[in-house]
């Protein structure tokens, strides 16, 4: 009997001291790093300390963790920390901060640091600095750039290259990468991979441009889903009336014109657009 | 006497001792293990458990920045799905991050996400809610809320934000802050941080990025709102920076224009800015007479 209560109160009391100390762990830990980066001058614990300032919003403090990491010395800190506010952390990103320290990376001689500088000032028909980009640095979106660059070609042969790119940038970034990989994949009959990369298009930033749009519609009207392509239409359009002309400039999507309901939707929204238009023209003194 | 006495409660002591360690390590092992399943059951310090080491740990897997942080997430295979199911444990136990990820990943679906990218904002954390909760305010055309929210990412540096706030609000006061901040951005480094490194003297030197490359950078972050930055810029009276925008308005989506020309904000009177907004009305003009004609001669093939 007695031996049983020494037993239970050994199992309770150690499952209680367990459960309290991995409670308490995670908040002690961070509390080290801090004290670690700036007193003992460590380095990697300037980054865990940045990271969790991020983490909880508080990016004056964290700026001042990166910054003492990067300034130690740590080149790899520095290229870390500039790839955390280029891509986002929480939605947060701050180009010209990650420009710094990719800046200063490079300078201590990190040479994934002096590529992803430019991943910042790049220009959209630089094609052969997003592919090494891509390639190298598996940024996915250096990837997402240079397959649109290739899925917008009009030559066949280079089109093709656009799978190579997107399909890393779909599968990291679940963006409009995946809208461009599903047309690409419908207009080649493969249905069931572009299905399958359609509902992978998960990241619903807002507002879309009219080009993410556009492909986000275009991918649903190729997977032959004709509900969902004239629902997306006309709650899209109604938002932005312009992607009409997006939609009727494309060969394929300007069949969707033959639905009568669209069909009128369309002219609706392009008699309102040119209404619009020649009152600006008349304010701003083009139209006599 | 003494000593056979001692030995049964050292043994008991020792038998306890080990009793205490096996439980403690098992209940840290199994805790940590199936947080997320005890976090289902409603366990709150199980779903933080889940959470932090998730952060740490898996941290593509729940929250932390929905899969971009590779360089982190090397040791564990991606699950979206899980990740889901993860992110709403998460923000039910009012994680602001988690509930930012959950409600970007909900819009869409139906579902009023408004609330909950509020929510994430107040409760602080994620300085992106704060930006999507305002233009989920501007959605539903309540441009006060809208440039409010806006101004609370923008005071912490979120630089979209500011340009948001700066053309969506009529007060004055909202739109010098905005404005301040960018131009401050612009005009200087960053205004809350200046790197300062160590040269080869021992010798302190600022980081700075030549203004060529500042503009550069700057507009890859305004992407999407160069409508409202040549807005901005015309206000304030930057000619050059507003032709700057205007120029890229038109080339990348000529019908943002409108998003200018409606701005009660909009002060270009120069030369310039005139022939190009007139030019590209013109062509829009074209453009729509074109398709107009297009479909009106479809007509009679849906008619059929």
């Amino acid at each position: 009997m007695k031996k049983t209560i020494v037993v239970s109160i050994a199992v309770f009391s150690g499952i209680i001291c367990g459960i309290l100390l991995i409670s308490h762990i995670f908040y002690y830990s961070e509390i080290a790093s801090e004290a670690s980066c700036l007193v003992q001058r460590n380095a990697s614990s300037c980054l865990a300390a940045a990271l969790t300032k991020m983490i909880e919003g508080n990016y004056a403090d964290s700026y001042q963790y990166v910054n003492e990491g990067c300034v130690l010395g740590d080149a790899e800190l520095c290229n870390t920390s500039g790839v955390v506010l280029s891509v986002g952390l929480n939605g947060y990103f701050d180009y010209l901060f990650a420009y710094a320290l990719f800046d200063h990376g490079c300078d201590l001689g990190n040479k994934k640091s002096c590529s992803d500088r430019k991943l910042l000032t790049i220009e959209k028909d630089d094609i052969q600095n997003l592919i090494e980009n891509c390639k190298n640095n598996n940024n996915p979106v250096f990837c997402r750039k240079a397959g649109e660059h290739f899925f917008y070609s009009k030559e066949d042969h280079e089109r093709k290259k656009a799978l190579e790119f997107l399909k890393p940038a779909c599968s990291q970034l679940k963006d409009f990468s995946c809208a461009m990989l599903s047309i690409m994949f419908s207009e080649d009959g493969d249905q069931i991979n572009a299905k399958q990369v359609y509902d992978q298009f998960t990241t619903k930033d807002f507002p879309f441009s009219n080009h993410e749009t556009f492909l986000e519609i275009k991918a649903a009207f190729m997977l032959g889903n004709e509900d969902k392509t004239e629902k997306l239409i006309i709650e899209k359009t109604n938002e932005k009336p312009q992607l009409v002309i997006v939609i009727l400039k494309d060969p394929v999507l300007k069949k969707t014109a033959e639905n009568k309901r669209l069909h009128e939707h369309y002219l609706s929204l392009l008699r309102a657009l040119k209404q619009k238009n020649e009152s600006c023209l008349i304010s701003e003194g083009g139209v006599q | 006497m003494k000593k056979s006495a001692f030995i049964p409660v050292l043994r008991r002591v020792a038998l306890f001792a080990l009793i205490f360690i096996v439980s403690f390590a098992l209940s840290v092992i199994i805790f940590i293990a199936k947080s997320d399943s005890f976090c289902s059951l409603g366990i709150k310090t199980a779903c933080e458990t889940y959470l932090v080491s998730a952060k740490w740990i898996e941290p593509d897997f729940c929250g932390l920045d929905n899969g971009n942080m590779n360089f982190l997430g090397f040791l564990f295979a991606k699950n979206y799905e899980q990740q889901k199911k993860c992110l709403e444990h998460s923000c039910r136990y009012e994680n602001p991050a988690a509930c930012y990820y959950f409600a970007m990943d909900q819009r869409g679906s139906g579902m009023d996400v408004k609330d909950i990218f509020v929510s994430s904002c107040k409760k602080g954390g994620v300085v992106a809610a704060c930006y999507e909760a305002g233009e989920e305010f501007l959605k539903t055309g309540d441009k006060i809320k809208a440039s409010e929210y806006f101004l609370k990412a923008c005071d912490r540096g979120h630089l979209r934000s500011c340009l948001m706030a700066a053309s969506n609000s009529d007060s004055d006061e909202i739109f010098n802050k905005s404005a301040d901040i960018i131009k401050d951005k612009m005009l200087g480094f960053v205004s809350n941080f200046t790197l300062n490194i160590s040269d080869k003297n021992g010798e302190t030197v600022k980081k700075e990025i030549p203004p060529e490359q500042r503009l550069k950078i700057l507009d890859n972050e305004f992407a999407l709102l160069w409508p409202e930055a040549a807005v901005l810029f015309s206000h304030i009276g930057s000619s050059k920076k507003t032709l700057h925008y205007l120029e890229k308005t038109v080339k990348t989506d000529k019908y943002d224009l409108y998003r200018i020309l409606s701005n009660s904000r909009w002060n270009c009177k120069d030369k310039a800015c005139s022939s190009i907004i007139l030019k590209t009305l013109k062509d829009i003009d074209a453009e729509i007479n074109f398709y107009e004609k297009e479909l009106v001669e479809m007509a009679p093939k849906t008619e059929q």
